[in-house]
């Protein structure tokens, strides 16, 4: 054991439960992990198993509009049914598209587009805050499940801002990472050269290319400033 | 393969090692018991949902490992969490001012000098001290390059002890920074 090491394992010496590296770990009760595990997996079963049916009612309910508007026999609509269901792709999410933004325009920020039918809910100094029409959450402040931009702080480590995938936006590049819980940071530099950071939320399904599409549209204009941590 | 067989082994695993895997995602958290259990709780939902593939690999324990310390590095990135840890003081001036007796409790004074490092370089010195992985390893664990890796350990291992010897005495245990980068 290093020197590090023995002040790493000092740091996990608790009053009532003394702990040395050396020696084997309690057994641990695993029915809660467990549960938690179930219950995650059975949610993202049932997600997608949702997605399917969606997609299957949306392609049903199509050739059935495209077969009641048609001239053609039984036999043909049946034909049209099943080429168009063969042919679906299925998607498991729901992507929520882009929309113009006509509202008036948040404190520090130029806002071209916003996802459909979500709402800004603040512009900041530091943050704009977007989120979902019927949001129970109205705080601007607090980011959880929203689309979140951020003007990066002055002392943020330059290699973080370039960190991840580069995603050509126009002229310029920004740089997409998803490091994870469904979560995606995209990094870019507005027009004005000021860095610009973008976290999106897994509700809106959006891919780098979508991000990019969103971030082409937001500029950071005078009164906003920097997001310190 | 069964999902009762699946969860008979991932029990298994996690009476194993869960206990550890909290340990090292206490040092991650500076010692909060309640940030490490999030932390492992995550990993495990994660593990448990891809255990079919895990099962298999050479390590699963460093699977879970590193799931932990991306769950650290990712939370630290949110800007909600980079909120609620806004300060008006840094945080060592606040926590351990220069010039003060180092607590009587070691532990609890390192876990202070811990919590002055920023997550990524407080992830480097769990992962190269505590879990002993090499420079290779940690750079591929954290994504950065090895170079990285060898002077933020460098970095935060100075510190430590600076954080950790009041003026003109050594610290609680000798730290040797020229160790750190093999």
């Amino acid at each position: 054991m290093n020197d590090i090491k023995s002040l790493l394992a000092a740091a996990l010496n608790e009053e009532h439960t003394p702990m040395t590296t050396d020696l084997r770990p309690p057994t641990a009760d695993p029915a809660d992990d467990l549960a938690r595990g179930r219950r995650h997996l059975l949610r993202r079963r049932t997600a997608i198993a949702g997605g399917v049916a969606a997609a299957a009612l949306l392609v049903g309910g199509g050739a059935a509009f495209m077969s009641l508007g048609s001239a053609d026999s039984g036999t043909t609509r049946l034909q049209t049914v099943e080429r168009v269901t063969t042919s679906a792709p299925t998607p498991v999410e729901q992507e929520v598209v882009l929309v113009a933004y006509t509202g008036k325009q948040p404190k520090g920020y130029r806002v071209q587009q916003v996802p459909d039918g979500w709402v800004i809910q603040g512009g900041r100094e530091s943050s704009l805050t977007i989120a979902p029409a019927d949001a129970k959450d109205t705080n601007p402040d607090s980011f959880v499940d929203k689309l979140t931009v951020l003007s990066a702080s002055s002392d943020t480590p330059p290699e973080t801002l370039t960190e991840g995938e580069p995603v050509p936006m126009g002229d310029r590049t920004g740089y997409y990472r998803a490091p994870g819980d469904g979560y995606q940071i995209f990094t870019y530099q507005d027009p004005g050269g000021r860095w610009v950071q973008i976290q999106v939320p897994a509700q809106l399904h959006w891919d780098a290319t979508e991000i990019a599409a969103f971030a082409t549209g937001v500029t950071v204009v005078n009164g906003a400033g920097d997001s310190h941590g | 393969m069964h999902r009762r067989t699946l969860d008979a082994e991932f029990a298994g695993f996690v009476r194993d090692h869960r206990s550890d895997l909290v340990r090292t995602a206490r040092l991650l958290a500076c010692g909060d018991v309640h940030r490490a259990e999030d932390l492992v709780q995550t990993a495990l939902v994660r593990a448990y949902v891809a255990w079919g593939r895990i099962r298999g690999s050479d390590h699963p324990v460093a699977y879970v490992r590193r799931s932990i310390v991306n769950a650290h590095i990712d939370e630290s990135r949110r800007p909600w969490w980079r909120r609620e840890r806004s300060v008006a003081e840094p945080p060592e001036s606040e926590r351990l001012p220069r010039g003060t007796e180092v607590p009587d409790d070691l532990g609890e004074a390192v876990r202070a000098a811990l919590a002055s490092l920023p997550p990524k370089m407080r992830a480097v010195v769990v992962l190269r001290h505590w879990l002993d992985l090499t420079v290779e390893q940690t750079a591929e664990w954290l994504g950065c390059t090895e170079g990285t890796v060898k002077s933020q350990n460098a970095k935060a291992v100075a510190k430590l002890r600076h954080l950790l010897a009041p003026d003109g005495a050594p610290p609680p245990v000798p730290v040797h920074p020229g160790r750190s980068c093999r």
